[in-house]
C-alpha cells in the first residue's frame, strides 16, 4: 500500500500571493519607463520633435515673460522696420513686435489645437466605443453621421461653421471639433469590434459587468494606442486648419496676434519686408512638422508589427 | 522597422526648417544694422518735418497729381475702341439710387444714369472743384426771390433700350417722379428739402417752387446721389436694384456681384466727342472687384487693369512705381474722411466727455504718417472743400492728441478705470482701414476704453448696423461729400438722413437751418465754419479722425481722365486707350 501522500500545507512562513493596487501602479509606471526608454533609443526624431514642442509650450505659458513688448502696441514710429537688437524679428506695417507676437500667437495655436484634440478626442473615442460594442441601429445611426460628417471638405465645413457662429477662438475650437471628432470615432469604433471578441471582454460579460463597465474598463484601455497616435497628428492638423482660418479673415478676431493673421496680413508686404512672414511662417511650420513627426514616431513605436 | 529612407528624409525636413529659423534670425546681422540705420535716419527726417510742411508738400502732390494728369492727354487725336477695366476693392447687392448711399452703388451707376448737372473735369480743374457741367439740365434760371428754380432739360436724350422703357424720350415727367421718389423715400431727401412742389410746365422744363431760400439746392443738382431714373422706375415698379436704366454714355450689360459689373457703350448717347462723333470713345468698360492686394499690383503690372483704384499700402506702391515706371500715379487729398461715430442713445456714450476723450485718445497724425504716408486733421466738413473748411492751423488745434486730458476726462465721467465699448467696422475697405481700424481700437485701450473690435461684411455694416444705429462706436469712412450742408446738416442734424448717430441737439438744428438761407457765399462759408466749430465743442459727433491722401494708378495706354472727387468715373466717356507700343 502505497503510503497516501499528505497534502503538501502551505508553508505557514509563506504568504499567499496578492496583488495591490500599488504593485499595479508599480508595473505601469515601469512598463512606461522602458517603453520612453525605448521610444528614446528607436526614435531620435520623435524626440526631437518632442523638444520642438516641449519648447513650443514653454514659449506658449512663458509668452509674457518672454515677449520684448505687448503685442498689440502700436509702434508710432517704427512701421516694417526689419529685425534688430531692439525687434528681433522686425516689426509689422503697425509697428508691432513680430517676436512677441509669434510668441503670443503660439498661445492661440496652442490653445486651439489642444482643446480641439481634447474635445474631439474624447467625444470621437465614447462615440467609436460606444458604436463598436454595441453594433446594430446604434451603430448605423452613429457611423452614418460620421459618414456625413467626413463627406465635405474640411475647410468648407470649417468655414460654414464659423461664419454661422461667428469668429472668435471658441468658435475655431467648435468647429475644428466637430470636423475632427468623427475620425476619432471611426478609429475609436474599429479597435472596439476587434477588442470586444478578446476573451476578456467575453470574460468580463460572463461575470455579469454592465456594458458601460465593460467599454470603459476593458474597451477603452485596450484601443488607446492608435487614439494616441491621431490626436497627436490631429494636433499639427489643427494648427494648420486654425492658421487657414485666420488667414481667411474668419479665424481669431483681427486684435488677436494668430499666425495666420500674421501671414494674411504680412502676405501684402512681402516684397518690401520678407520678416513680416517668414517668422510666423517658420513658426507654424515647425509647429506642424514637430507635431506630425511625433506622431510618425508614435505610430511605429506603438505598433511595433507595423512594417513599412 | 522603419524604413532608413524615409527616416533620413524627415530628419532633413527638420533639419531645414531649423536652418531657415536660423538664417533668418542670425544671417543677416549686417543687414540689419544698416536696415536700423537707414530707418533711424528716415525716423529723424520724419520727425523734423513739420506739418504744415507736409500738408504743403501734399499740396504740392496734389499739383504734380495734375500735371502729370496732363500728360494722360498723349494727343488731341482719340482713339475709338477697346475694353477698359477698373478695378476696386468691395462691391454691394443693390443698385438703386434711391435706397442705397454706398459709394459703390453710385460708382456702378455712374455711367448708366446721369443727373441735371455733372461736374466738368479737364487738365485746369482741381480734384474737388465744383465747375457746374449741363448734363440731362442745359439752362436753368433762379427767381428773385430765391423761391422757384426752372430748369430747361436737354432736347434728344434717350433713354437706354432695355425693357420696360425701350429708348424712349427723356422728359420732365422722368424729373418730377425721381425727385418725388427721392423726397418721399430716398436717403438723399435732404438734398431736396424746401422743395414744395415740382411742376413740369411742358416736356422740357422742370420748376421746383421751394417754401424758403435754400441756398446749396443748384449744387445739390450735380450730386452723385441725384441721378434721374425713368418714370417706370417708379410706376411700373421694376427692381430698381438689379435694373439700371438711364440716359448715360454706358448700358449695363452683366453684373454679378463681388465679381464683376460690365457696360458697353449707348450708341445713342448724346454728346460728341473732339472727332464730331457720338460719345464715348471706348467700346466698353468693366469694374472688376479684387480685394488682395498682392492680385490687383500684379494684375496692374501685368497689364490686365487700367485704372487700379484700390488703397495699396506706401511701401508697396513706391515698389510699384520702381517696376512700373510707365503707369501714372495720382495722389490728391481725399474729399471725405474717417469717423467715428458715437451712438447717442446709449450710456456713457451719450456724455460729452466721454466722446471728448474718445477724441483726444487718438493719435491722428502718428496714424496718418504710419498708414497713409500722409493725410490731414479733417473737422466735420472735409478739407477739401477748401471754402468751407477750417483752417488747418485751427483744425490741429481743435483736435489734438493727449491721452493724459482724455484719461482725466474719462474720470470726470465716472470713469476712472475705464470702460468697456463695442466698436464697428469692416474688412471691406481695404487693409489700409483696416489698419486704421486697429490704431484707433489700440489708441482707445491706451485711454482705458476697452474696445471690442466687431469687424462685419459690408452690407451687415453699411447695410443695417450702421444706419440703423446699433452700435456702440462705429469707425470707417464717410462719403466724400461736396456740399458742406450734407457733411454737417445731413449728418448732425435731428432725423437727417445720415444721422446715423442719433444726435439731436436743437442749438446746432437752429445753426443748420440758418445757414439753408444765407445765399450770399462768403457769409455762408462763415456760417458754416461757426457751426464746426459749435460741433466740436458741444456735440463732438462724428469724431472726424483723418483725411489721407488717395492715389489711384492708371496704366500708360489710359488717356484723357481727369479725376473728380465725386463718386463715379467721371468723364469716362471721354477717355480713350492709346494704341501700345
Amino acid at each position: 500500500m502505497t503510503a497516501v501522500q499528505e497534502p503538501t500545507e502551505i508553508e505557514p512562513d509563506k504568504e499567499p500571493l496578492t496583488i495591490t493596487m500599488e504593485d499595479i501602479e508599480q508595473t505601469v509606471w515601469a512598463r512606461f519607463v522602458t517603453s520612453f526608454r525605448h521610444f528614446v533609443k528607436s526614435q531620435p526624431l520623435g524626440v526631437i520633435s518632442g523638444a520642438v514642442i516641449l519648447l513650443l509650450l514653454v514659449a506658449a505659458i512663458l509668452a509674457p515673460l518672454l515677449a520684448t513688448q505687448d503685442p498689440s502696441e502700436i509702434g508710432r514710429t517704427s512701421q516694417l522696420d526689419s529685425p534688430s537688437f531692439s525687434h528681433f524679428f522686425g516689426t509689422d506695417e503697425l509697428g508691432r513686435d513680430i517676436y512677441s507676437r509669434v510668441l503670443y500667437g503660439s498661445q492661440i495655436s496652442l490653445i486651439v489645437a489642444t482643446s480641439t484634440v481634447v474635445v474631439s478626442t474624447i467625444l470621437g473615442t465614447a462615440l467609436g466605443a460606444v458604436s463598436g460594442y454595441f453594433e446594430g441601429k446604434v451603430d448605423m445611426v452613429l457611423q452614418r453621421l460620421v459618414d456625413a460628417v467626413m463627406s465635405i471638405p474640411v475647410l468648407i465645413l470649417a468655414l460654414f461653421i464659423v461664419a454661422l457662429l461667428g469668429s472668435s477662438v471658441t468658435n475655431v475650437v467648435i468647429a475644428l471639433a466637430v470636423i475632427y471628432t468623427p475620425r476619432f470615432s471611426r478609429i475609436a469604433r474599429g479597435e472596439m469590434l476587434r477588442v470586444k471578441n478578446a476573451d476578456y471582454v467575453t470574460a468580463a460579460e460572463a461575470l455579469g459587468s454592465k456594458p458601460w463597465l465593460v467599454i470603459r474598463r476593458h474597451g477603452i484601455p485596450n484601443i488607446v494606442a492608435p487614439i494616441i497616435i491621431l490626436a497627436s497628428l490631429t494636433f499639427g492638423q489643427a494648427i494648420v486648419a486654425e492658421a487657414a482660418l485666420s488667414f481667411l479673415g474668419v479665424g481669431a478676431p483681427i486684435t488677436e496676434p494668430s499666425w495666420g493673421q500674421m501671414l494674411s496680413r504680412g502676405r501684402e508686404y512681402t516684397r518690401v519686408a520678407w520678416w513680416v512672414v517668414v517668422f510666423p511662417g517658420v513658426a507654424l511650420s515647425l509647429g506642424v512638422l514637430a507635431f506630425n513627426l511625433l506622431g510618425d514616431a508614435l505610430r511605429d513605436h506603438l505598433d511595433p508589427k507595423l512594417v513599412r | 522597422m522603419q524604413d532608413p529612407g524615409r527616416r533620413w528624409a524627415k530628419l532633413l525636413a527638420l533639419l531645414s526648417a531649423l536652418l531657415l529659423v536660423a538664417a533668418a534670425c542670425g544671417g543677416s546681422d549686417e543687414d540689419v544694422a544698416d536696415d536700423t540705420d537707414a530707418t533711424v535716419a528716415a525716423e529723424q527726417e520724419k520727425d523734423e518735418e513739420s506739418f504744415d510742411e507736409k500738408a504743403e508738400a501734399q499740396q504740392e502732390g496734389e499739383d504734380e497729381a495734375t500735371a502729370q494728369q496732363k500728360e494722360l492727354v498723349a494727343s488731341d487725336d482719340p482713339v475709338r475702341g477697346g475694353h477698359v477695366v477698373i478695378s476696386g476693392p468691395s462691391d454691394i447687392g443693390s443698385l438703386d439710387p434711391i435706397g442705397s448711399s454706398s459709394f459703390n452703388t453710385q460708382y456702378r451707376i455712374a455711367h448708366v444714369y446721369q443727373r441735371l448737372f455733372g461736374f466738368e473735369t479737364g487738365p485746369d480743374i482741381g480734384y474737388t472743384q465744383v465747375v457746374l457741367k449741363p448734363e440731362l439740365a442745359t439752362e436753368w434760371e433762379i427767381s428773385e426771390d430765391n423761391l422757384t428754380y426752372t430748369f430747361k432739360l436737354r432736347e434728344g436724350v434717350k433713354w437706354h433700350d432695355v425693357e420696360p422703357v425701350n429708348g424712349r424720350d427723356f422728359n420732365s415727367g422722368d424729373v418730377k417722379a425721381t425727385f418725388e421718389a427721392i423726397l418721399s423715400e430716398g436717403h438723399q431727401s435732404n438734398l431736396l428739402e424746401r422743395v414744395e412742389s415740382i411742376d413740369t410746365p411742358d416736356d422740357l422744363t422742370v420748376v421746383l417752387n421751394l417754401s424758403a431760400p435754400f441756398a446749396p439746392l443748384l449744387n445739390n443738382m450735380a450730386s452723385h446721389f441725384m441721378w434721374i431714373l425713368p418714370v417706370e422706375a417708379f410706376e411700373e415698379g421694376y427692381d430698381r436694384a438689379a435694373t439700371v436704366i438711364g440716359t448715360g454714355p454706358f448700358i449695363l450689360t452683366e453684373r454679378e456681384v463681388d465679381v464683376a459689373t460690365k457696360y458697353e457703350a449707348n450708341p445713342n448717347y448724346w454728346d460728341v466727342g473732339f472727332d464730331g462723333d457720338p460719345l464715348p470713345y471706348i467700346d466698353s468698360f468693366e469694374q472688376v472687384v479684387i480685394n488682395d492686394t498682392q492680385q490687383v499690383i500684379a494684375a496692374f503690372q501685368a497689364g490686365e487693369i487700367h485704372v487700379m483704384t484700390n488703397g495699396i499700402p506706401v511701401e508697396l506702391l513706391e515698389q510699384l512705381k520702381e517696376d512700373f515706371p510707365e503707369a501714372f500715379y495720382g495722389e490728391w487729398i481725399d474729399a471725405g474722411m474717417g469717423q467715428i461715430g458715437v451712438n447717442m442713445d446709449r450710456e456713457p456714450f451719450n456724455d460729452i466727455k466721454v466722446r471728448q476723450a474718445i477724441s483726444l485718445a487718438i493719435d491722428r497724425e502718428g496714424m496718418g504718417k504710419a498708414i497713409r504716408g500722409g493725410g490731414t486733421i479733417p473737422t466735420n466738413v472735409a478739407p477739401a472743400l477748401s471754402d468751407f473748411a477750417l483752417p488747418e492751423a485751427e483744425r490741429n488745434d481743435l483736435l489734438q492728441y493727449d491721452p493724459e486730458a482724455a484719461i482725466a476726462l474719462l474720470a470726470e465721467a465716472g470713469f476712472p478705470d475705464g470702460l468697456e465699448a463695442s466698436l464697428i467696422a469692416t474688412d471691406r475697405y481695404g487693409a489700409l482701414y483696416t489698419a486704421q481700424t486697429e490704431w484707433v481700437v489700440e489708441d482707445l485701450k491706451a485711454v482705458g476704453i476697452n474696445v471690442e473690435l466687431e469687424l462685419l461684411d459690408y452690407a451687415t455694416y453699411f447695410g443695417s448696423r450702421w444706419p440703423d444705429v446699433e452700435y456702440d462706436l462705429q469707425f470707417g469712412p464717410q462719403t466724400p461729400f461736396l456740399e458742406a450742408d450734407e457733411w454737417l446738416r445731413g449728418q448732425m442734424g435731428t432725423g437727417a438722413g445720415r444721422n446715423w448717430y442719433n444726435i439731436s441737439d436743437p442749438e446746432l438744428d437752429a445753426l443748420l437751418t440758418e445757414q439753408l438761407g444765407i445765399v450770399d457765399a462768403d457769409a455762408r462759408a462763415e456760417k458754416i465754419q461757426e457751426i464746426q466749430r459749435y460741433a466740436l465743442e458741444n456735440v463732438m459727433n462724428p469724431i472726424p479722425i483723418w483725411t489721407y491722401p488717395t492715389r489711384w494708378a492708371y496704366s500708360p495706354d489710359f488717356a484723357n481722365f481727369f479725376r473728380h472727387a465725386s463718386y463715379g468715373f467721371n468723364g469716362l466717356e471721354s477717355t480713350w486707350l492709346e494704341p501700345t507700343s
